[in-house]
């Protein structure tokens, strides 16, 4: 079957389902249907960008009532197009609310649970304030008679209605689902499992963030706007707490990490309960609370992970990823370097570095020794964004840099690679250096129509070759060697394009071998592509095996400066350093 | 496995589609059998009255007495003669206090059950969620407990005591009483409590009171410290508490203790039933007002016939009758004899001879207008050692209403 | 003057109240990282334990060391079974204490029924504090309320079980390499803040109606005090405190449903002001 098509065949299916199951329950499935893309939205940015929202509720009732208020105005006022204008109003206000909360709590840098506290506080006011605000939401009670679904004067038969809903429920699902598999899905996905890694690969995880949250806002709100035309009434509790747990509960219970999961989740659990409220009125909510305990100890990463494990492995093939070679870049702009000049940083009373001076202006491998403490790292961290520095500035080919964000960094060409690997282990080698292509290049738009084909560097390609990754592409990232993993880093910070590298203890953790290959890549990235490389290092013997300048950090200021000889007959440095380390690791 | 894949779950999904899309399909079946069974039920079965109360969330309490008394009149009925010469049933429903899912509910029992009248007794907002789903199933809805009145639909009925009916007569004959006029007004904020207070304060002015101060408290509030300290600070004589359940028993108990008990202002309850006041204790509610359409303690030859056949049927310790559940029998027993006169169980038909209707209920006589309001009397009762004393009646009270018939 | 001393003390027990219900969830939440939902339930069972004893003739002493140890032990199950779990990912903690919370209400209503049950006032009537009567219950609560953070406090901060405690808040796997059993002080830890609930529980109880829901009243307002007061304990205090004061404050001078909404925007405030917020991520 075509694969366009396929994705396509639930909408269809949905509709007619609701059509022909007849009045109760076709509009409890086109009812649950709604609520099932609602909570494929939260699950969305929940198990994309690991933002939990407790008041998802809160665009969506926003919506509901918007959506409620224009069909009801219109009505009123003759109008023909209320069922539009509250369908464009309820993603509006649910966008705008989603916007509002992001802004608020995401700027904060709140960690999840902090996040999902303000939401809370949220989702607590606004049931108070659509409780309250009689004249428009009217009340405890709230609006009710609202018109069904109509454009002009085409107004459909509940039959009709109905499975409009449930298609346009489908249709929005099947949205969501292809937004998760684009390129876009799978770099919030690697944004939640490491922020500063997609950071330091060029993506405003930021903007990343509040984009997604806004972006399901809307879709918390257009659904919003459809429920209420379908059920037909909204009242408070459609926008508080009680409603936001829900959809957090059925997320959660479908598997927050797929679409279709809490979808099917949302439609289970509520047809269940009100099944089982039939036949068991006493207990159904004893059993309702039973099962979800149940379901926590059981499958604690969703049902849908589980029943996706138990089907045939061929019915899930990997992503087919195509990386090619680009051309090397012969942009002719002058590569200047980095120039840091009196940098400092200070915590508190505690100065971490004071004064520092550095010039990687020309292709060679600096390395940048000192003892525990002196700041090696804190350098790196402050030049690459994650630190902001107290004094001081550095320019990056020839532009001021001071002070910006880590993502600018290295959109302006600046690469940065950590101490402990950070890829995402969940994703293959190919998906890996994809998303760290387009870090550097694509806004959150460009990812979204981006297909999964890169094309990489020759300097990623040069490491790439020297690692034997070229046929294992297809493979997890998490199940390389220690060793492979840094080397696989490497090339993803080299895969974003820089200018300038700058590397923490490129071989910590490493065997003697892969230590060897580290210096043997490093020099051909030297000579062979002309990059500047800062390196933090302990390890005496690779050092000299690779160094060209060496800079000696002591109490966070710079001590001495020069080859690996002057610095090794320098009797100060020896004293305080290298002759304790000269035998190997300190 | 972090990763979404979900184009890898399409499969999986429209295995699960379909079988979701069988298994509420095999609901509509079962609907379709049901309302064939509405059509079989035409030539002999049972008739189902629908009653969607709530069983389970913060009006559950009332759950309980809600079912029984259904059930007792259905078996009254049945014992008569049933309706159009058919048994009745009583399929019950749970709104858990939600209007979300009352509606659900509602759809459930209107669509799939094929109930031949929905009773209602739940709040408001449950009635407003559910009000186009029985229009559209074109099935009479009889809401009973009492509420804020002003519903003006032709497929509602509506028996519970409203505002007008409680206040009209009582608070001057309070007035009276007492000797104060001053009054403060403290309610739950929500359609009925402000329904309420409304009313209160335009029959309080009008015979020559005065309101020195009015609070509305979120539904749930736990904490009345600084509402009792605006009261003692307003220094009322009187006090009308238009709250619910537990929100009334943590401000009476407060109250009492902070020095503001019934001693220093004299309550006038609008929803202070038995079980409300069982709650406060007898120390907190001696020599409370309390007017409602119905009282456990009534002394009448129908109220005592009532109470003797529930307690037979459901057990001595069977749940408190209460006003609210009371007007849920008296429904359920007007729609019964309507029906009967109507031949018939179709809305209209059974909406024509409704209105005008009147009956012996346990209350005492009770008349559904035409209008589709119902005029009933309204008791005062004074509590003295937890127990309710009828202190003041008014019989065939009409509620103010602005509907037409 | 007698006005002020009267809002004062107002303010007091309010905030005694709030403290009361917060405390033990300041330590499931702040120490731990779980979000329970089930807290009010805990409350619930102590209120319920405080009935049952009462309808027993046994003194209101023996019910608040009942709903102690109903408490305690309730807790230490639920840790075994349940929240043991969860460490690893502490969101699952939402949907399995939403869970444990409907199972609790059901349980407690099959068991004890929907009606209102009542608590007897243990020390009825009035006190005069410089002039002005106060209910004697409240001032007791008062007290109660600041002995108990006190005493947990205390256990943090000067007990060798605090340090352990402590450490595993702040880094769990690096106290285990230390030697600390992370998973008996999570057991203590909670346990213990679902035996506070639950005394809270006993201590609301002739303040309020004891009904199965009750729990949920109380939970809302505990979540906003542990927000405000950030992840530690001591802030619990001055939370209640400062929450109470706006609350009582707008209700007084202007209406109950502004000062809802107040203590939800200070709530939102204190998340947002806080300077070093103990919910921030730390880069």
């Amino acid at each position: 079957m075509n694969p366009f098509v396929r994705q396509l065949l639930p909408i269809p299916l949905a509709a007619a389902a609701a059509v022909l199951a007849g009045p109760y329950a076709g509009g409890l499935l086109a009812q649950f249907l709604v609520l099932g893309t609602v909570t494929a939205a939260l699950a969305l940015t929940w198990g994309t960008a690991g933002i939990l929202n407790l008041g998802h509720s809160v665009t969506f009732g926003a919506g509901a009532y918007a959506g409620a208020w224009f069909s009801l105005f219109a009505e009123a006022h003759g109008g023909a197009y209320g069922s539009l204008a509250g369908l464009g109003a309820g993603a509006l206000l649910g966008g705008v609310m989603a916007w509002l909360i992001a802004a608020v709590g995401l700027r904060r840098r709140l960690d999840a649970v902090g996040f999902a506290l303000v939401t809370f506080v949220v989702a607590l006011a606004a049931e108070q304030v659509a409780g309250r605000w009689t004249g428009v939401t009217g009340g405890f009670n709230g609006l009710t008679d609202i018109p069904r679904f109509h454009i002009g004067a085409l107004s459909f038969t509940p039959t009709a209605a109905r499975g409009v809903t449930a298609g346009l429920a489908v249709l929005v699902i099947v949205l969501l689902a292809s937004l998760a598999r684009r390129p876009y899905g799978v770099a919030l996905a690697a944004v939640r499992d490491n922020e500063r890694r997609m950071a330091a690969l060029g993506y405003d995880v930021g903007a990343a963030k509040t984009g997604v949250f806004t972006f399901t806002g809307v879709v918390a709100g257009l659904m919003g706007a459809v429920y209420v035309m379908q059920v037909q009434f909204v009242s408070p509790g459609l926008i508080g707490l009680v409603m936001g747990t829900n959809f957090v509960v059925w997320a959660m219970l479908g598997s927050r990490r797929t679409v279709w999961g809490p979808v099917v989740a949302t439609l289970v659990v509520s047809a269940g309960a009100n099944l089982l409220a039939d036949a068991a009125l006493d207990y159904w909510l004893l059993v309702t609370g039973a099962a979800f305990v149940a379901a926590v100890v059981l499958v604690p990463d969703g049902v849908a992970v589980v029943v996706r494990h138990r089907m045939p492995a061929r019915w899930f093939p990997a992503r087919r990823v195509v990386l090619g070679r680009a051309a090397p870049v012969a942009d002719g702009q002058a590569r200047e370097g980095l120039v840091v000049r009196s940098v400092g940083c200070r915590f508190g009373p505690f100065t971490a570095l004071r004064g520092v001076d550095l010039d990687l202006t020309e292709p060679g491998v600096h390395c940048l020794i000192g003892p525990n403490g002196a700041g090696k790292s804190t350098l790196l961290d402050v030049l690459s964004g994650f630190t902001p520095a107290t004094d001081g500035s550095w320019r990056l080919n020839g532009q001021d840099v001071t002070g910006r964000p880590p993502w600018e960094l290295t959109r302006s060409g600046l690469g940065r690679k950590f101490q402990a690997p950070s890829i995402a282990g969940s994703l293959t080698l190919a998906e890996n250096l994809a998303l760290a292509r387009w870090g550097r290049t694509h806004g959150a738009r460009a990812l979204v129509r981006q297909r999964w084909t890169a094309n990489l560097p020759p300097e990623a390609w040069f490491v790439l070759d020297a690692a034997g990754f070229a046929d294992r592409m297809d493979t997890l990232a998490g199940s390389l060697s220690h060793g492979e993993q840094q080397l696989l880093e490497l090339a993803m910070t080299l895969t974003a394009g820089c200018d300038v590298l700058l590397l923490d203890e490129p071989t910590a953790g490493m065997t003697r071998s892969e230590t060897e290959q580290v210096a043997e890549v490093l020099r051909g990235l030297v000579h062979d592509h002309g990059l500047p490389v800062l390196v933090v290092e302990h390890d005496m013997a690779f050092i000299r095996s690779v160094a060209d300048r060496v800079t000696v950090l002591r109490g966070g200021e710079v001590m001495a400066t020069g080859t690996v000889a002057e610095i090794e007959s320098n009797s100060e440095v020896s004293a305080v350093y290298v002759g304790r380390a000269a035998g190997g690791r300190p | 496995m972090s990763t979404i894949k979900s184009h890898q779950l399409n499969k999986t999904w429209l295995a699960v589609t379909a079988a979701s899309a069988l298994a509420l399909t095999g609901c509509a079946t079962d609907g379709g059998k049901s309302s064939a069974g509405k059509q079989r039920s035409a030539s002999g079965g049972a008739l189902k009255i629908g009653l969607l109360t709530s069983m389970s969330g913060p009006a559950g309490l009332f759950g309980p007495a809600t079912r029984n008394v259904a059930e007792l009149a259905a078996q009254e009925i049945n014992a008569s003669g049933g309706v159009l010469g058919r048994k009745v049933s009583v399929v019950i429903g749970d709104d858990a206090t939600n209007p979300d899912t009352g509606r659900q509910t509602a759809t459930r029992l209107l669509n799939s059950d094929g109930v031949s009248v929905l009773v209602g007794m739940h709040t408001s907002a449950t009635r407003e969620a559910v009000l186009p789903a029985a229009r559209s199933a074109d099935t009479l809805y009889m809401y009973t407990p009492v509420f804020e009145g002003g519903t003006c639909d032709p497929d509602l009925f509506t028996n519970g005591e409203v505002p007008s009916q409680q206040l009209k007569q009582t608070i001057p004959w309070t007035q009276s009483a007492t000797g104060r006029t001053k009054w403060f007004l403290l309610g739950n904020d929500y359609a009925w409590g402000r329904a309420s207070l409304d009313a209160a304060k335009q029959y309080i002015t009008a015979s020559g009171g005065e309101v020195v101060g009015t609070a509305f408290v979120p539904l749930g509030t736990t904490d009345f410290q600084a509402v009792i300290q605006k009261i003692q600070q307003a220094n009322p004589g009187l006090l009308l508490p238009a709250l619910v359940g537990g929100d009334a028993i943590a401000f009476e108990k407060q109250a009492y203790d902070a020095g503001l008990g019934n001693s220093e202002a004299q309550r006038l309850g609008i929803l202070y039933e038995e079980n409300t006041l069982a709650g406060m204790g007898p120390k907190v509610t001696e020599g409370m007002y309390t007017s409602l359409g119905y009282f456990q303690s009534l002394e009448s030859p129908a109220n005592s016939a009532f109470l003797t056949a529930y307690r037979k049927k459901f057990g001595a310790e069977a749940p408190t009758v209460t006003s609210l559940s009371e007007q849920t029998y008296v429904a359920i027993k007007a729609w019964a004899q309507a029906a009967n006169a109507a031949g018939s169980t179709q809305a209209k038909d059974v909406a024509a001879k409704l209105g005008g209707l009147s009956l012996d209920a346990p209350a005492g006589k009770v008349t559904f207008e035409k209008n589709r309001t119902a005029t009933q009397p309204v008791y005062v009762g004074r509590v003295a050692d937890g127990a309710v004393r009828i202190e003041k009646t008014f019989t065939g009270v009409a509620a103010d209403s602005k509907c037409t018939g | 003057m007698d006005q002020t001393i009267a809002l004062t003390l107002g303010v007091l027990s309010s905030a005694a109240v709030l403290a009361l219900t917060a405390v033990g969830l300041s330590l499931s939440f702040g120490l731990m990282r779980i979000i329970n939902l089930a807290h009010g339930e805990f409350l619930t069972v102590g209120a319920y334990s405080s009935v049952v004893t009462a309808d027993h003739g046994l003194s209101w002493g023996v019910g608040l060391a009942a709903a102690a140890a109903v408490g305690l032990g309730m807790g230490a199950l639920t840790e075994l079974l349940l929240i043991r779990r969860l460490y690893r990912s502490p969101e699952l903690s939402i949907l399995a204490t939403f869970g444990l919370s409907i199972v609790v209400r059901q349980l407690i209503q099959l068991a004890y029924g929907k009606d209102y049950r009542t608590v007897a006032n243990p020390l009825p009537g009035a006190t005069q504090v410089l002039g002005v009567p106060f209910p004697t219950y409240q001032l007791l609560l008062t007290g109660f309320a600041v002995a108990i953070v006190v005493a947990v406090l205390a256990v943090l901060r000067f007990t060798s079980l605090g340090l352990r405690v402590r450490a595993v808040a702040d880094d769990a796997a690096l106290s285990e390499t230390l030697g600390v059993p992370s998973t008996r002080v999570n057991l203590v830890v909670f346990a213990t803040s679902a035996a506070l609930a639950a005394t809270a529980g006993a201590l609301v109880a002739p303040l309020t109606n004891v009904q199965p829901d009750m729990g949920l009243d109380y939970v809302f307002t505990a979540f906003l005090v542990v927000i405000v007061a950030g992840r530690r304990v001591a802030p619990v205090l001055v939370a209640a405190l400062g929450l109470a004061a706006v609350q009582n404050l707008t209700t007084f001078w202007t209406d109950p449903l502004l000062a809802r909404l107040a203590i939800l925007v200070l709530a939102f405030l204190a998340v947002q002001v806080r300077p070093s917020a103990g919910f921030r991520v730390a880069t």
